[in-house]
């Protein structure tokens, strides 16, 4: 259905813990990790949210993993198995994001393509011993359906409240310098640092849930920043949604459930590259870590939100849900960097074979503390050049990259969610230009990877180079069109 | 300069009422105001902080006025009366920083500041008005502001300063840039051709709290990259968010606080909310913060100055002023606690005034050219509704009282774009022989923190670029300790619009850089 209706709304929460019990592979770096233990749980929450009307019923499953991304093997089997256990729920009705997590299990398997979205470097090149990525996706998939089984059982009348606040939490990562290059992670107190590249959005969207006794019973979090604070540890985390859940639940009741959501922010980080040690100096006088900062600040602007949300609860929102498969351009890949990449391929496979010859010729090195970190890096930069050339022969077939979008409609508000490290100036036009009050743009409910602007292209650097990007500038904008002509359809 | 490793903390404040007590010119916008009520008081807040150790003492006085800027002549004739009445106090130690209220009285009286650091609106506009010249304003504020600092200077007594860091989404980048490269001054976002913001935002909040030998808290110094200017076109005088700001702080904090506003880096920046104002409007709503103006004594005024009720609220934009003193004082009551844990009463403390030659921006011959013949077209206009209104005085009741622009706005618009262009024209004569420009910049160092001033409406970009290169724990730019006028950044430039041509900066992304460079030189000198 494309154009929304009012229905009395039946809501549903269900969570469950997606943490493995043996040792995985910790995805988000080039270099492998195998986890080490566990800091905190990682998790999936599920809301269901149906509009009932006179026999007639629309729904919409949203789901939140802790997870770096959601692999296409991952949602189609996780989508598989909520059909099995829920038969009512379509495929096209469930949104799955991830928080962007770097510390938890690596979910790309051999069944995901690697070309799609983004090179699959999830192979390591050698042997190690953790879980198979495809069992830990079984895994997950079969929690997450447990959860969203959970809330669909538990469904029951409410109504929803939203409102806009303010944390600072995601800074631009991108910094450039007088000579017109970019970089990522760039130093800032280098005397030819000139500006952070973009913009920041530090808007909280946030929609609140309430049962027919008038009892908070969860929240709808939407900030624009990946959790990846902790992303080089060893140990599998939640990062700072972790300690944000437990924050809002110890302000606002311990049985709450926090769906978080990353607005677009492929460019964005938790990381504060300028005026660090001010805030440095404020952890160690407040006593709490950076991830915990982030929380109370996430938790200051939902409690100055809430009462204000409250006012004004809408038990029969106009409703509209629309799932659409759109092909956005390819980047196309020139020749010249084709054959850069695959030199750069070639010096990283040299590495890799010469490590993994000292490596047979020494077996006793694997008795050292992660060993493998060097060899792995190799291997896997190898294998993310190396794919360019599967990309340069698929970019012959001029069809289009395709990709699933989802827009939900409660009211005033909608929810577009799309499968991409998304730029954070595509989400500020998508905002500037929508007919809601308020959008929440989910980015990262798909495999991801980086979809760059125009001046961060002239930049270069990490996450907009060719390599990096498969959907280009131009497959940016295209999606912002795509996006608001669906806005525009739920508001008809 | 002199070394001092730390003496004891001398702390004093003083404060004053600049409100002037007839109609005024109003500076911020090129068609002139004349004041027609003030909606709040206009302030001047000093601090005083000397540090003393064995006889020797190093010292400097901070003053923050809410004004738009701080012209010379005003600064020139605040520091003749202080060294006339305040004893033992250097006027050179003392520097002035304006909120950049954009609703407060006009300060710039000399033309010859036109042509030296080109502000490009006269404090002429071309008509005989009936105000207070503004040269009799100058004179009576800088009497209230050096009352001011010989009040902080004769109450200073031992006391101990601390400072944080918070958070405040306050300021917004207020340059839009579209698909074809080109930026707009508050550009429209809901435009399909809209590609970002072209710049940066901090919504750092860096504070300084000053403390009696009791522990007791005495003032604070609060910095924040954003101008006062949501009242911006109002025609009653007021502080702007500043007022609110320092009613929520005291009110949370102590009737009696003293309270140094101070805007860092921000010349491309301003609270206007450009991306996703209907879901901030629709908080302020479900907040109350309209509603209990609506019915508040301020829109009262100005409905009674004869301004219609939607208008009366636009003009004043009271309901976000609101928001922004809550979010400050937020910010505030967040840092305090954790600030009061390291008072320090000896702090490290040193002055330095550095006079630095900025290279210009120099006028391309083009430039000056069709600056010249945009003067003429401005001029004949100028004189054209000039002579319509001598001759059809009746035209002054044809401009409905709720327009924002009175009888005498479109003419002096004319006139001042006439004196803007002949400004530039001018610039292209004088850079011949006068290259650079010499600015005035002041740092006091106390403790691990520092105060860099600079006289500029100053790009963000170059803020953070002090900040994340300074040797301070927190830096506190102050900007416009001076006359103003935009330093604009090089990407900024190549968008152009407003604020980055060259009619708006006589000194240019160059002297930005030159400007970052002697700044970080100074920090560097008070940290060997």
């Amino acid at each position: 259905m494309d154009k929304g209706h009012r229905g009395k709304l039946y809501i549903g929460w269900g969570q469950a813990d997606i943490t493995p019990d043996e040792p995985v592979l910790v995805s988000g770096q080039f270099y492998a990790r195998i986890s080490e233990g566990i800091m905190d749980p990682v998790t999936a929450t599920a809301l269901v949210i149906e509009s009932r009307k006179s026999g007639f019923s629309d729904y919409a499953v949203m789901i939140s993993c802790d997870l770096a991304i959601i692999p296409g093997w991952l949602g189609k089997t996780a989508r598989d198995k909520i059909k099995k256990l829920v038969p009512g729920i379509e495929h096209d009705r469930v949104i799955i994001n991830a928080t962007h997590t770097h510390t938890a299990p690596e979910c790309r398997t051999l069944m995901d393509g690697s070309m799609v979205r983004g090179a699959n470097t999830s192979a390591c090149g050698v042997d190690l011993p953790v879980m198979n990525p495809a069992d830990y996706v079984d895994f997950a998939a079969a929690r997450i359906a447990e959860a969203v089984k959970q809330a669909w059982e538990k469904r029951e009348p409410g109504s929803v409240g939203f409102g806009v606040g303010h944390a600072v939490v995601g800074r631009n990562r991108r910094i450039s310098y007088r000579d017109g290059t970019s970089r990522m992670y760039g130093e800032t107190d280098d005397e030819n640092f000139s500006h952070v590249e973009g913009y920041e959005d530090h808007s909280v969207n946030l929609l609140g849930t309430w049962n027919s006794r008038g009892d908070l019973t969860g929240l709808v979090v939407n900030v624009a920043c990946p959790s990846q604070v902790s992303e080089h540890s060893y140990l599998i985390s939640g990062d700072y949604w972790h300690d944000t859940r437990q924050e809002l639940r110890r302000r606002f009741g311990k049985d709450l459930f926090v769906l978080s959501q990353c607005s677009a922010a492929g460019d964005q980080s938790p990381r504060i590259l300028a005026g660090k040690k001010a805030e440095e100096r404020m952890w160690r006088l407040s006593g709490i870590t950076e991830r915990q900062d982030i929380a109370i600040r996430i938790a200051d602007a939902v409690e100055k939100i809430l009462p204000l949300a409250k006012m004004e609860l809408d038990a029969e929102p106009v409703f509209g849900y629309l799932h659409k498969e759109v092909k956005l351009t390819r980047n196309i890949l020139s020749e010249e960097a084709l054959q850069n990449g695959l030199k750069e391929a070639e010096k990283f496979y040299a590495e890799y074979d010469k490590l993994k010859k000292e490596l047979e010729a020494n077996p006793d090195k694997k008795k050292e503390p992660r060993w493998y970190r060097d060899i792995t890096r190799n291997y896997r930069l190898y294998r993310w050049h190396e794919e360019l050339k599967e990309r340069f022969e698929s970019q012959k077939d001029n069809s289009g990259i395709p990709v699933d979008i989802h827009l939900l409609r409660l009211g005033d508000v909608v929810f577009a969610a799309n499968p991409f490290e998304y730029y954070l100036d595509f989400g500020m036009r998508i905002k500037a230009r929508s007919k809601a009050v308020q959008t929440f743009i989910v980015q990262l409910a798909g495999s991801g990877t980086y979809v760059p602007t125009e001046r961060s292209l002239k930049g270069g650097g990490y996450g907009s180079i060719p390599t990096s990007n498969p959907v280009g500038d131009e497959g940016g904008r295209q999606l912002v069109e795509v996006i608001l002509e669906g806005i525009n359809q739920l508001w008809k | 300069m002199n070394r001092n490793n730390g003496g004891k903390l001398y702390i004093g404040w003083g404060q004053a009422d600049i409100t002037p007590g007839e109609p005024v010119f109003m500076a911020g916008q090129f068609h002139a105001r004349i004041s027609e009520g003030v909606m709040d008081p206009v302030t001047a807040t000093a601090l005083a902080m000397e540090s003393r150790e064995e006889g020797f003492s190093d010292y400097a006085v901070m003053v923050s006025c809410d004004l738009v800027s701080i012209p010379n002549g005003l600064v020139n004739c605040a520091r003749d009366k202080i060294r006339k009445k305040v004893y033992g106090l250097d006027p050179e130690r003392v520097f002035l920083n304006a909120t950049h209220t954009h609703a407060a009285p006009e300060c710039r009286t000399a033309p010859d500041e036109l042509l030296f650091l080109g502000g490009n609106v006269s404090a002429l506009c071309g008509l005989d008005l009936p105000v207070m010249d503004p040269a009799d304003y100058v004179d009576f504020a800088a009497e209230r502001i050096s009352d001011a600092v010989r009040q902080a200077w004769e109450k200073r007594s031992p006391g101990g300063v601390s400072f944080g860091l918070g958070h405040a989404v306050v300021g917004r980048n207020r340059r839009i840039v579209y698909n074809d490269g080109l930026s707009r001054m508050y550009g429209k976002t809901d435009d399909c051709n809209f590609s970002h913001v072209e710049g940066y935002e901090d919504h750092s909040l860096n504070l300084l709290a000053t403390w009696n030998e009791e522990k007791k808290l005495t003032g604070l110094v609060v910095n924040v990259a954003c101008p006062a200017q949501l009242s911006e076109l109002s025609y009653l005088i007021t502080a702007d968010y500043w007022h609110e700001t320092r009613q929520e702080i005291r009110r949370r904090f102590g009737q009696d606080l003293f309270i140094l506003p101070q805007c860092s880096a921000a010349g491309d920046q301003s609270p206007h909310i450009l991306v996703d104002k209907k879901a901030e409007e629709r908080m302020w709503r479900l907040a109350g913060y309209g509603e209990s103006q609506v019915s508040g004594s301020i829109v009262k005024n100005a409905l009674k100055a004869g301004v219609s009720r939607p208008l009366a609220e636009r003009l004043s934009g009271l309901a976000q002023r609101r928001d922004i003193s809550v979010r400050i004082a937020d910010a505030v009551g967040k840092v305090l606690p954790l600030a009061g844990k390291e008072i320090e009463s000896e702090p490290r403390f040193f002055f330095l005034h550095r006079k630095v030659n900025l290279c210009r921006n120099m006028v391309s011959r083009k430039d000056a050219e069709e600056a010249a013949k945009e003067a003429e077209k401005y001029h004949e206009e100028y004189l054209k509704m000039k002579n319509e209104l001598e001759l059809y005085p009746g035209r002054k009741d044809e401009y409905p009282a709720n327009d924002y622009l009175r009888w005498y706005g479109p003419v002096t618009v004319s006139y001042r774009m006439y004196r803007r262009n002949i400004a530039l024209r001018e610039r292209y004569e004088i850079q011949k022989s006068k290259p650079l420009i010499p600015v005035d910049i002041y740092m006091v160092r106390v403790g691990d923190m520092i105060f860099a001033a600079n006289p500029f409406e100053c790009y963000l970009d170059f803020g953070m670029q002090i900040k994340a290169r300074s040797k301070a724990v927190q830096t506190f730019l102050v900007q416009l300790a001076g006359t103003g006028t935009y330093l604009p950044t090089r990407r900024s430039v190549e968008g152009g619009g407003y604020g980055s041509v060259p009619a708006s900066n006589p000194m240019g992304y160059e002297a930005g850089r030159q400007l970052v460079e002697a700044t970080l030189e100074g920090i560097d000198q008070l940290w060997k």
